[in-house]
């Protein structure tokens, strides 16, 4: 039966070509125009490092006590990183659980660094070298320091594309040196070059050109971090800092599979029942690199008001599509009730219906993801100063999808509704 | 109380309270139609009895309420008041599947303008009501390839209903109503749109089927074809009027009559 009800659907779309083609338009533009807007939320907060797997951030899962929606962009971040920082002792010991693979603990500071082109502050990431692994950062040139390197590890610096071009003016860096709080430093790597792309460890796209250090030298360079929980004070040494319950850690594990998750979440737990953190597990203790984007970088409400009219603009299409199957089922009606005549009932005339409108929904996804990805490629091309390069992924294809099913789904019922309720004979071409 | 064994239904008032013999049997159905303010009632309280295997005409002027009791008679509508039994079934007890059923099974209908598919060729037009049987593709054909044989047309198989004369379509519409074996065939003025060539033939084909036992119930303006009926009705104002009660025999006789073969 399916495959007369999908002959009819067909036959009843070419029957009225014109018709046919101003719903499909219709819905296309509507799903076209709430693509781009999802993909230009989903960029901002997007991590582009999406070969990192079984990789979690860990944290106590805490939640500032205010209100979030009441506070700026801005605000936002320092009140929501906080929560997501350890100490160093706990980074430390929960490091050593046996079920993590892995792991990179890392901290951002400011550093004054001395180079060719002159005294910058520079934002410098204090990292274990596991961090160039677990996230498969690419190097333009050069590599991470290395236990192989033996001395000069705990001298050695990777830049990445932005630093380089500011400390060196464009010029080869691979090798060179350059100078923080008196002490020389060899550029060991370089990373590749991604155009201002969020990096899942960076709380925002935006944050300035970095430089990445051996964690274990920011005790010898006094670097104090710029992201903490409450406690840190200036007047405290390093060693205090090290031992207390100030948190201003990152600690990204690798747990290669479920058994490991479960174990090292229990342990977590377990841990802040001993420290007793309140609040704990408001949030996943354990998130991707995806989820602790998305929990920490705050979307642009431009963006975000520009997606709710996108949906708003797709509603009034289902709207539209939705007159517009009333007027195609009128004009199929007297088929329609000629087959309740013949024996069809109520349900199987809906069903018909219904198919007829969710092939008009696929075709205009099809139009819609195209529409939307010549819009991205438009939108690269004449928006230079963008966060990040747009681009339709998978999960934008599959909501585009679901978006096309809702819209063909909700635009279908109520016509669908209203013909297979009325009774045959006022539908049948009596004379 | 009594059963019906046949049709296994209850009268409450003690009595059957219908023939057993009859395929359609009103009592006192009343269909309103309201539009806004104003109610236009378009059958009061109408009641009439066809027997099996009759074959009924239907007359009366316009607006009169034929295509009304026709469309009851046929459950492509519902009706205020009354009782409507249909093959013995009180179709006023049926869901919407079983109606839908019903009319599957037992009822063919044939309409003045053919109501033929028009973008579906005449085998797949005769398909529709086997298909919603959930019949099987072979034994589809086979009653397909019977029917056509019937009607004259089986050459014309794959043809569009625009590729066949008024006639041919009507032959068509036919063998449509006649593919599902219906007890009832239900025609509304189906030789309205034909000349007279064309419908003498149709009349034949119809009292040929009858012949074979099926219930006709046909709606008419031409007295000539109602003449060839076993028994005229009018219908006046929403009711049922047989100016031949009592003469029912005769008029039965003389349609069968004309019947080639009988």
């Amino acid at each position: 039966m399916f495959g007369f009800y999908l002959r009819r659907a067909l036959h009843s779309l070419r029957r009225t070509p014109v018709l046919t083609s101003v719903m499909i338009i219709d819905v296309a533009l509507g799903l076209a125009v709430w693509t781009l807007a999802f993909t230009a939320v989903e960029a901002q907060t997007r991590y582009p490092a999406d070969r990192a797997r079984h990789v979690y951030h860990v944290d106590w899962g805490t939640m500032p006590s205010f209100d979030r929606e009441a506070l700026d962009q801005w605000q936002r971040v320092v009140s929501v990183t906080p929560h997501m920082l350890l100490s160093y002792r706990d980074a430390e010991r929960m490091s050593q659980h046996p079920a993590v693979a892995r792991h990179a603990a890392t901290f951002t500071s400011q550093l004054a660094v001395d180079a060719p082109t002159g005294r910058h502050g520079v934002a410098a990431r204090f990292a274990d070298r596991t961090l160039f692994d677990l996230f498969e950062l690419e190097f333009a040139e050069g590599r991470p320091w290395s236990e192989a390197d033996g001395g000069a590890r705990r001298a050695s610096v990777v830049l990445d594309a932005g630093t380089q071009r500011a400390l060196f003016g464009g010029a080869r860096a691979l090798g060179r040196e350059i100078t923080i709080d008196g002490r020389p430093f060899r550029v060991a790597g370089v990373l590749k070059a991604t155009p201002q792309q969020l990096r899942a460890y960076d709380f925002s796209f935006d944050s300035s050109p970095a430089i990445y250090l051996p964690l274990e030298l920011f005790t010898e360079l006094g670097a104090r971090p710029s992201f903490a929980t409450h406690g840190l004070q200036r007047d405290q040494t390093m060693a205090q800092l090290l031992d207390s319950k100030v948190g201003f850690m990152q600690l990204w594990v690798e747990l290669p599979d479920a058994g490991a998750q479960t174990a090292f979440a229990a342990f977590v737990r377990s841990m802040a029942k001993q420290r007793g953190v309140t609040g704990a597990e408001r949030r996943p203790l354990l998130m991707t690199p995806s989820a602790f984007v998305h929990a920490s970088v705050p979307v642009s409400s431009g963006f975000l008001l520009f997606e709710a009219c996108a949906f708003l603009a797709l509603l009034a299409c289902c709207v539209n599509l939705s007159r517009l199957l009333i007027v195609k089922l009128e004009a199929r009606a007297p088929e329609l009730a000629l087959q309740r005549a013949l024996g069809a009932t109520r349900g199987s005339v809906f069903a018909q219906h219904m198919l007829e409108a969710l092939m008009v929904g696929a075709l205009a996804t099809a139009l819609g993801l195209g529409i939307a990805a010549l819009g991205l490629v438009g939108f690269n091309a004449v928006v230079p100063d963008r966060p990040v390069e747009f681009a339709i992924d998978g999960t934008g294809v599959a909501l585009t999808c679901a978006a096309g099913l809702f819209a063909a789904l909700s635009a279908g019922v109520l016509p669908g509704l209203r013909m297979c309720r009325a009774a045959p004979a006022s539908r049948l071409r009596l004379t | 109380m009594t059963v019906d064994p046949r049709s296994g239904i209850r009268d409450r008032e003690g009595g059957l309270g219908y023939s057993p013999s009859s395929m359609i049997d009103m009592q006192g159905v009343k269909k309103v139609y309201n539009s806004g303010l104003i109610a236009l009632e378009a059958l009061n309280e109408l009641s009439l009895r066809v027997e099996r295997g009759e074959f009924v005409a239907i007359m009366g002027p316009s607006g009169s309420g034929k295509t009304t009791f026709l469309n009851i008679a046929g459950l492509l509508d519902s009706f205020d008041e009354g009782r409507y039994l249909l093959d013995g079934q009180d179709v006023r007890a049926c869901c919407d599947n079983d109606l839908a059923q019903i009319r599957n099974r037992k009822i063919g209908f044939v309409f003045q303008s053919f109501n033929l598919i028009p973008d579906l060729d005449v085998h797949d037009n005769l398909e529709i009501p086997l298909r919603y049987r959930g019949m099987r593709a072979g034994e589809r054909k086979a009653r397909i390839d019977r029917v056509l044989e019937e009607v004259g047309l089986t050459a014309r198989r794959h043809h569009l209903p625009t590729e066949l004369s008024g006639g041919q379509q009507q032959r068509v519409a036919i063998a449509r109503a006649l593919v599902g074996q219906p007890q009832l065939i239900l025609a509304d003025e189906p030789t309205g749109n034909l000349d007279s060539v064309m419908a003498g033939q149709i009349m034949e084909l119809l009292a040929r089927i009858n012949g074979q036992g099926t219930t006709i119930v046909m709606v008419t303006h031409s007295p000539e074809l109602a003449a060839r009926a076993d028994r005229k009705l009018h219908i006046l104002d929403g009711k049922a009027i047989d100016p031949w009660a009592g003469k029912k025999r005769g008029a039965v006789v003389r349609a069968r009559s004309l019947e080639p073969g009988r």
